[in-house]
């Protein structure tokens, strides 16, 4: 047993497949009560990094402990007060959703007192009886965090637990998420959007490759974020890009598709914008590119959030192993 | 979502876990198999199939007269459960252990809840041995519920007649129904072995068509390699013949060595089938989602094992020593014979004491010109001298047509034996023990 006020603590975790280094000498280390933010595009190894917490993948090197026990060694159930879910919840298509809670209740050691319950708090009551082979992604989602919280857990992993989900459940799951803070449960939440996560996290870690490319508290990141790009429409913007040259706390830059990138923070970008319409130059379309930490991830990632590659699927490489 | 609605209460219960372990991991499976189509379906089949069976044959002229027991099915009901075991030991028992079986694993990957079960307090271990009590007790319960089934049907549709045993001896009602519990249970050992065959392809193919074929192909094959010769050494590695053993409980005095063997040979496909599934199993990544498509380097590296093991096994039957010779032929069919001709004339109302009544049989093969008879074949025939009281000299000369299996299927010539049917003392008309009889020898 290891430090108990650290309830994640992962060192050099390495994890192969084939020849894609999935995970790459990885480092995590979440204080108990906190909930954590694990950020990259789609390929950086968040997923397979949740599967060796969870035991499911067994790492070729490093050591892990979670609640200040071992995990690692093949084979080992999920360590007690640890639930989540990995990639989208799946569950048996030709059970209803309690029948599908009680036997999960079943594996655990047989409480099936709190299945109305958890089902309840994801909004899913009116639905418990129904087969889950009818439901949609959202709903699966749903029964997905219920499962986790039947656990009884004191940490939870949770793997992009918005996907699926239409923007009122996105913000309710984020609500749920505030609460177990509330309750000192400890959280990891993989993300490839780092808006989601703001308002949520209190730290955070940047992966890339395989590996920790930043580490550490929400509003350090904020700190060291760099200014947020919007992207500009006017009506003249050679004059635009001339005028900015006379705004040291802004940046511009033409872009083939036709609008000028303009990166600064609120302040100076407000100051620029008055100045445009002072000189007679109409501001047609302004619009948020990135945020400052969608800027910072880009940064340090080098892909711009929107844009998950396609062709870097490495999370899922193991899928024939 | 309603959130608000618990906002006061605590989001997670706050109860001390314990572990679920093997026991748990087992009543979730049988929960899961009772709410599945296919097995309920096989049950259903199981259930009622023996019923089928039974109703269509007592209303056809002809019986299975191939099959042990078959020439008794329009007699006694008892036959039944015997016939229906023999045609369960071609693909049914294969076909029974690889439903839950050969899906329970890779129904896992197949709806990609691997991770689901994963993540809860059950280790690998818990999970291996939990899915596979459970695919025992599925494999367990068909059995007997296709013995109880063809037991009741035989004995609901047809009746509770006397039937003639493997030896020629009338065997009681109270007798009768425990060979057929005993004989199915001696199906149990080989039913099991199966069914880890089915594990096993289940866990290392993750693909529920791969996982249910396999345990039929391999039976498929195991039924044509103890077609092909009757070897000791071959024969004996085979799961069929673990079956058959349940011969050898009908006839006084054989060996008990097939029996032994049975169990030691479905002992043994147990647990290297298991033993491999469980290493598999224990060491896997579970990296990704999704059923694993049959992957053709995979599959043609299984079929060449397979092919190549199945050559070994052919080359060996054919190199392989049988054990029927006319030494054995002679002792089952005389002594067979001797029993029949005293159950005949009890029939006739001629009380026989067995032992007054004396064979002398002389067998052998011909197509042998020079040298011993041995080995299967229909080309024996078998001339046999019977002495006793209130028998005059008695010469029959028998067709024997012998299956691999040391079985037997003697035809007499009815100008000395009597025609098919003969009326009893009591008027009654009854089928002539002799006009053609089954036996089996059992090898040593």
């Amino acid at each position: 047993m290891g430090d108990t006020s650290v309830a994640i603590d992962a060192r050099g975790v390495v994890k192969s497949f084939g020849d894609v280094r999935a995970l790459d000498g990885f480092d995590i280390r979440v204080e108990a009560g906190r909930i954590h933010g694990l950020v990259g595009p789609n390929g950086a190894g968040k997923t397979t990094l949740l599967r060796v917490l969870f035991g499911l993948v067994a790492p070729d090197e490093g050591s892990i402990a979670l609640l200040g026990e071992d995990v690692g060694a093949a084979g080992s159930a999920t360590v007690e007060g640890v639930g989540g879910f990995v990639e989208d919840p799946r569950f048996y298509s030709y059970l209803s959703a309690r029948r599908n809670l009680e036997l999960l209740a079943d594996l655990d050691g047989g409480d099936r007192d709190h299945v109305d319950a958890v089902l309840g708090l994801v909004g899913l009551k009116d639905r418990a009886g129904r087969k889950v082979g009818g439901f949609s992604s959202g709903a699966r989602q749903r029964l997905g965090l219920a499962a986790s919280l039947l656990r009884a857990p004191r940490i939870l992993l949770l793997d992009e637990p918005t996907v699926g989900l239409d923007p009122l459940g996105v913000s309710e799951v984020l609500q749920l998420v505030k609460r177990l803070k509330a309750e000192r449960l400890t959280a990891l939440i993989s993300s490839h959007n780092m808006l989601e996560l703001e308002g949520v996290c209190d730290s955070v870690t940047v992966m890339r490759e395989g590996k920790s490319v930043w580490d550490g508290s929400m509003d350090r990141l904020r700190a060291e974020s760099p200014a947020p790009a919007h992207r500009l429409w006017t009506s003249d913007d050679a004059r635009a890009i001339e005028i900015a040259g006379s705004h040291a706390r802004v940046g511009v830059v033409r872009e083939p598709e036709g609008w000028l990138t303009v990166s600064g923070e609120r302040e100076a970008l407000d100051e620029y914008v008055v100045s445009l319409g002072r000189a007679g130059i109409a501001v047609r379309r302004l619009e948020l590119l990135m945020s400052a930490l969608e800027s910072m991830f880009f940064a340090l990632t080098g892909v711009r959030p929107e844009e998950a590659p396609a062709d870097v699927e490495r999370d899922r490489v193991g899928a024939a192993t | 979502m309603t959130v608000s609605a618990a906002r006061t209460a605590p989001l997670t219960p706050a109860t001390t876990r314990r572990r679920g372990g093997v026991g748990a991991v087992y009543r979730v499976e049988i929960a899961k198999i009772a709410s599945q189509l296919l097995p309920r379906l096989v049950a259903l089949v199981c259930l009622l199939g023996p019923l089928a069976f039974t109703i269509f044959i007592s209303t056809q002229s002809t019986v299975p007269s191939d099959s042990l027991f078959g020439r008794w099915v329009h007699t006694s009901g008892f036959a039944i459960p015997f016939v229906v075991l023999q045609f369960a030991n071609t693909l049914g028992f294969p076909l029974i252990a690889s439903v839950v079986a050969g899906d329970i694993f890779a129904s896992e990957d197949r709806q990609s809840t691997w991770k689901t079960i994963l993540t809860r307090s059950c280790s690998r271990r818990d999970i291996f041995w939990g899915k596979t009590w459970a695919a025992f007790t599925y494999s367990i319960a068909m059995v007997v519920l296709v013995a109880a089934s063809s037991l009741i049907a035989g004995v609901v549709v047809v009746g509770a007649g006397q039937v003639i045993g493997l030896s020629g001896a009338p065997i009681g009602p109270g007798r009768t129904i425990a060979l057929i519990v005993e004989s199915f249970a001696i199906a149990l050992a080989p039913t099991i072995a199966f069914t880890c065959v089915g594990i096993f392809f289940s866990v290392t193919s993750r693909n529920s068509v791969v996982g249910i074929l396999g345990p039929l192909v391999t039976g498929l094959v195991m039924l044509l390699l103890s077609l092909l010769g009757s070897g000791v050494v071959v024969r004996s590695v085979l799961l069929p013949t673990a079956v058959e053993a349940w011969h050898g409980l009908q006839i006084p005095g054989s060996s008990a060595t097939p029996l032994w063997l049975g169990l030691v040979v479905s002992a043994a496909w147990t647990v290297l089938s298991l033993d491999a599934a469980r290493r598999s199993f224990q060491r896997r990544d579970f990296a990704g989602d999704g059923q694993v498509p049959v992957s053709w380097s995979r599959l043609e590296r299984g079929v060449f094992v397979g092919v190549g093991v199945t050559a070994l096994l052919v080359v060996g039957s054919f190199l392989d020593r049988t054990w029927i010779t006319s030494k054995h032929v002679e002792t089952s069919v005389g002594a067979t014979f001797r029993n029949l001709v005293v159950a005949q004339q009890g029939l006739l109302g001629r009380e026989l004491d067995p032992d007054s009544v004396q064979v002398y049989p002389f067998c052998k093969r011909e197509s042998v010109v020079s040298g011993p008879s041995r080995g299967s074949g229909d080309d024996w025939t078998c001339t046999l001298y019977a002495n006793g009281p209130r028998l005059s000299q008695l010469a029959v000369g028998y067709t024997v047509a012998i299956r691999p299996n040391g079985c037997y299927t003697a035809d007499g010539p009815p100008e000395v034996i009597g025609p098919l049917h003969i009326r009893k003392a009591g008027g009654a008309t009854a089928i002539n023990p002799l006009f053609a009889f089954d036996g089996c020898m059992i090898a040593p």
